[in-house]
């Protein structure tokens, strides 16, 4: 009796120690990635004092979605060093530095402490999770540092957590899920089904979908709601159920990695033929599937290069395929255009002082590679739009991209959404 | 019909990694942390390190028989460098030390693979469908399907009518009996811890090509192997069979009406039955 419960215990003592253990980990081993960098960094004393200045980015380099920050995070790096290959901005060379935040809020917090107070950044970008900008927000507030979020895109940032030295270039979780809202009603779709993940994103975005269905007058029956968790590695039995309730069209704000093997498991089941099948099947997705790709599935993305035809564009898509050897996805793209807002700024500004360059952003047209973004004096969020479209096999690349395409305008997501 | 062959596939990888983990408590009395560790790996050669070799039945077959014994190798060296000194020792010894395995192999995977995530294409063989019912079911799942019902009676077979069998039947038993007897009990560890490493790192590879592949994958698979052992009972192969179906039905079936719920249905399986019999569902009451 007291052998069998031991047995038990050690059983449970095991399980409780592998969690806990795993948050040292990573944990332990960021904190000794970044240190490399900051030793490196203070040594120089950099900060707006000397001729270089520093920016940071606090960002997903590991964990499940590092998918999304490494792109971001090149962006950033190719952003800067063309900055400093044109002379410099206001004649300062730039030095960014980076910090793996493995997707843990306390990890963003400590690094947002470090890279201000001892690296005295004039700005930072990032970062993938919105709970890591949450944490983030704050601590750039106090210190009068410019942060500027392309990633993570919770309303909350923008709006209850809003701060004068905060920006958002990418569309908000509303946003979002009113483009789709939007399609749902053009489409004619009313027998629905979701999947989302089980954390406040997903419990988030499918609520404000819903909510804006019913405000475009769209009577729809909902036949089945889905919850995996973040990093599921087996589908079928979610997809076999979404399957035996036969919606007309499924909302699935799952993404990344997480996608990408939805996507596998969801063919065999010819999943895309039997019903529309709306997620964010961006490049980062498409390429990773290569031939494999979900055809007749619908994707939307908050910035698909294959979707924006400019100069501008095309220049960014071949300068980094040249850096990266890489098309650049959604994320890339938003980076880019982040670091692009805060040159701008400081442009406009004609100084790095945080409250000028806020001043002079807020209400601003600032002219990205994805277009001129406008943003809304009151909330810091730039007044962007979303794009969706039909996957659909291309000569053109060696990846699926979209037919179809369909871009909602901010206007269209932004009057409707708040 | 469909959600219970959904089930069926999810319990047929749940009891290959299981049923390895099983083996190596039920005659080494130790909890491998790294079994989930191995799986990662499997799952890494076949998508990354053989990707795209074969995708004829045969090719690729023997990929996932070489992968797994690339990491058998590895399980090898880690039985006879690091856990062959900590038999006679405390549990919490051997916990700590799969631990530490565990971390060095992740951060050895990220160091080789890098952090991104991998997916490889389903082998051009098992890439289909088949119509059941009206409705499709990949015939990668029925692969896998097939693959756990093939192990599962070779182990039968290995275990009653081979020495190693015996031992390993004697050894779950009473191992310091069969000590006494003069068999090689270090020997038979290492067989086991083998045979153990190389069943998680098949069950890694048979899954790499249905997936996307990158670090954490051992995390979630662990834990869930944990879990079925524990309501089948450590130690017991067929435990580890019933426990992967009941996981694999509850978690199908339970989408199918609780949907909220699904993703507690293995937590609260476990908890009622280590109410109802602590040592799991034919675990054996120890002492």
């Amino acid at each position: 009796m007291k052998k069998r419960w031991k047995g038990i215990m050690t059983v449970a003592a095991s399980l409780a120690l592998a969690g806990v253990l795993t948050a040292c980990n990573t944990a332990a081993s960021s904190g000794a990635g970044s240190d490399g960098n900051t030793a490196g960094n203070s040594s120089d004393s950099g900060g707006s004092t000397s001729s270089t200045v520093t920016v940071a980015a606090i960002t997903s380099l590991t964990s499940s979605i590092s998918d999304l920050g490494v792109p971001g995070y090149q962006a950033e790096e190719l952003a800067i060093n063309q900055i400093n290959a044109s002379g410099g901005l206001l004649g300062k060379k730039i030095k960014l530095i980076k910090f793996d935040d493995a997707a843990q809020p306390n990890l963003g917090a400590q690094y947002a402490d470090t890279a201000i107070l001892k690296d005295h950044v004039n700005a930072v970008f990032g970062p993938v999770s919105s709970a890591v900008a949450a944490a983030i927000e704050p601590i750039a507030a106090q210190n009068h540092t410019l942060v500027f979020f392309h990633t993570s895109n919770d309303i909350s940032l923008t709006t209850t957590g809003f701060t004068k030295y905060a920006f958002q270039v990418t569309p908000n979780t509303n946003m979002e899920s009113t483009a789709i809202a939007l399609l749902f009603k053009k489409e004619g779709w009313t027998k629905i089904a979701t999947i989302s993940p089980n954390y406040s994103y997903g419990h988030d975005t499918i609520a404000n979908f819903l909510k804006m269905l019913t405000k475009l007058g769209v009577h729809y029956t909902l036949v089945s709601q889905q919850w995996p968790q973040l990093g599921t590695t087996d589908y079928s039995s979610y997809i076999s159920t979404i399957l035996s309730k036969h919606p007309q069209a499924v909302f699935s704000p799952v993404f990344g990695g997480d996608l990408v093997t939805f996507a596998k498991q969801g063919i065999q089941y010819g999943m895309f033929q039997k019903t529309n099948f709306v997620s964010m099947m961006d490049p980062t997705v498409l390429e990773a599937l290569g031939s494999q790709a979900p055809v007749g599935a619908w994707g939307y993305s908050r910035a698909p290069f294959f979707a924006i035809h400019t100069s501008d564009m095309t220049n960014f898509i071949n300068a980094y395929k040249q850096a990266y050897n890489q098309y650049p996805d959604a994320w890339a793209i938003l980076a880019y255009s982040a670091v692009q807002t805060w040159e701008y700024g400081v442009k406009q500004a004609d100084s790095f002082d945080p409250d000028k360059v806020a001043d002079a952003l807020s209400g601003a047209t600032v002219p990205t590679v994805r277009g001129d973004i406008k943003i809304d004096p009151s909330t810091h969020q730039a007044e962007v739009g979303e794009w969706v479209g039909q996957v659909a096999k291309s000569s053109q690349y060696p990846f699926a991209i979209w037919n179809h395409i369909t871009y909602f305008s901010p206007s269209q997501i932004m009057s409707t959404g708040q | 019909m469909i959600s219970v062959m959904a089930g069926l596939a999810t319990a047929a990888i749940l009891f290959i990694v299981t049923v390895g983990l099983s083996l190596i408590f039920g005659t080494m009395r130790v909890i491998n942390l790294a079994h989930g560790t191995f799986y990662m790996l499997g799952a890494y050669l076949v998508t990354v390190t053989f990707g795209a070799v074969s995708s004829r039945a045969l090719g690729f077959t023997v990929m996932l028989l070489v992968s797994a014994a690339i990491v058998a190798v590895v399980g090898l060296l880690i039985e006879v460098l690091v856990l062959r000194r900590l038999y006679g020792s405390d549990h919490l010894l051997q916990l700590l030390a799969t631990w530490a395995i565990l971390m060095i192999l992740d951060q050895v995977a990220i160091m080789v693979w890098g952090p991104q995530n991998f997916t490889a294409a389903l082998p051009r063989a098992f890439n289909g469908s088949v119509q059941m019912n009206g409705q499709q079911f990949p015939q990668y799942d029925l692969f896998l399907i097939g693959v756990a019902l093939a192990i599962a009676l070779a182990l039968w077979l290995i275990l009653q009518r081979t020495r190693f069998g015996r031992l390993v039947r004697a050894a779950v038993q009473d191992v310091e009996l069969i000590r006494v007897l003069g068999v090689n009990v270090n020997r038979l560890y290492t067989q086991v811890f083998v045979v153990g490493t190389f069943l998680a790192a098949l069950g890694g590879a048979l899954m790499g090509p249905a997936t996307s592949v990158g670090p954490g994958i051992d995390m979630n698979i662990i834990v869930e192997a944990f879990i079925v052992s524990v309501i089948g009972g450590l130690g017991n192969i067929w435990g580890a069979a019933i426990g992967a179906i009941i996981i694999g039905l509850f978690q199908s079936i339970g989408n199918l009406y609780v949907p909220e719920l699904a993703s507690l249905a293995p937590y609260i399986v476990m908890i009622l039955i280590l109410v109802i019999r602590p040592h799991g569902l034919l675990g054996k009451v120890e002492g």
